[in-house]
């Protein structure tokens, strides 16, 4: 071994054992530094393509609260068939009601020379 | 209904965890080999614990950040990059600090600061690391790298303690690879006149 390699293999030699002869409150000291460093990783990994998955979760959610709203609202304006009572039910099928309103005219005439003839 | 005919929103971002989980593992298992190593150096660069201890954590936040999605065969220079420019920044602040020391108060008040008996290490609360080097061939070794210029020392610690290679070095010092092998060099030979003097 020639002096080079003596004097080279002592500063390893020392440097080494300084590494293993760290106090304990200097190695919690780093495991906390690196936790702490640790914490900040998620955060960093947001790519473009992750904002655009969530804005397409978004719009989806958006989409179907749209279409349940719409949904509900094409039923509100439907025709209530279960509300009508069986007197409107007899009125609507009565054949004589359509023949009334088809001669509407006719029936004014009659009846405005009903109240001539009374008066 | 087409809002259920969509694939579940959840779905895309579902494997996202398991990557940063892995991620994170893989950190965790780096920087805990690299963490003593990083010590031992800002130690050497700045002769205080305190401020080696905030120079790492501040080295480990910024790879982090900063360097956490490149390739991991990339990791150990650019960790080392990292510390290097937080170490610079020390020295900036300190020389700073210095100068505005300097102006503000007298000589006499410097003096004063500087009284041998209170600035004389204290035998009996020497920890591990200052037992080691109280051996005089380790004290030695110490006072010589600690009396290598800075870019010295850096260049001899990463390449031949480290054993990054010569490219590996630059990148870590932010320099040309003839300024590494320059800065080695010079380091090497100071070292060995001062350590074969010693012996």
């Amino acid at each position: 071994m020639n002096t080079r390699e003596a004097w080279l293999d002592a500063v390893r030699t020392h440097l080494d054992e300084q590494l293993n002869t760290l106090d304990a409150e200097t190695l919690s000291r780093l495991n906390r530094a690196r936790q702490a460093a640790l914490e900040a990783a998620p955060q960093t990994r947001r790519r473009p393509w992750m904002w655009l998955g969530m804005g397409m979760a978004t719009a989806a959610a958006m989409l179907l609260a749209v279409s349940i709203h719409w949904n509900q609202a094409t039923q509100a304006t439907a025709p209530a068939a279960q509300g009508l009572s069986m007197e409107e039910y007899e009125l609507l099928a009565g054949g004589e009601n359509l023949e009334l309103i088809e001669n509407l005219e006719f029936y004014a005439w009659l009846d405005s020379q009903q109240s001539a003839l009374d008066g | 209904m087409i809002a259920w005919s969509l694939p579940t929103p959840m779905a895309m971002p579902a494997a996202a965890p398991a990557a940063e989980t892995a991620l994170r593992t893989r950190l965790d298992r780096f920087l805990k080999g690299v963490e003593r190593r990083a010590y031992r150096m800002a130690m050497l660069a700045t002769q205080d614990q305190q401020d080696a201890l905030e120079l790492v954590q501040e080295a480990m936040l910024g790879f982090v950040r900063s360097y956490a999605e490149k390739p991991e065969a990339d990791w150990l220079p650019l960790f080392w990059r990292v510390l290097d420019s937080r170490v610079q920044d020390h020295h900036r602040r300190q020389n700073v600090r210095r100068r505005w020391r300097v102006f503000f108060f007298s000589r006499d008040e410097e003096a004063e600061e500087q009284d041998p008996i209170e600035s004389a290490p204290d035998e009996l609360g020497l920890g591990p690391l200052e037992r080691l080097v109280a051996d005089q061939s380790a004290q030695a070794i110490h006072d010589s790298l600690c009396a290598l210029p800075d870019r010295q020392r850096q260049a001899f610690l990463l390449r031949i303690i480290e054993g990054l290679d010569v490219a590996q070095t630059a990148t870590a010092m932010g320099c040309s690879e003839g300024s590494v092998k320059t800065h080695l060099f010079r380091a090497m030979d100071a070292l060995r006149r001062r350590l074969e003097a010693h012996r």
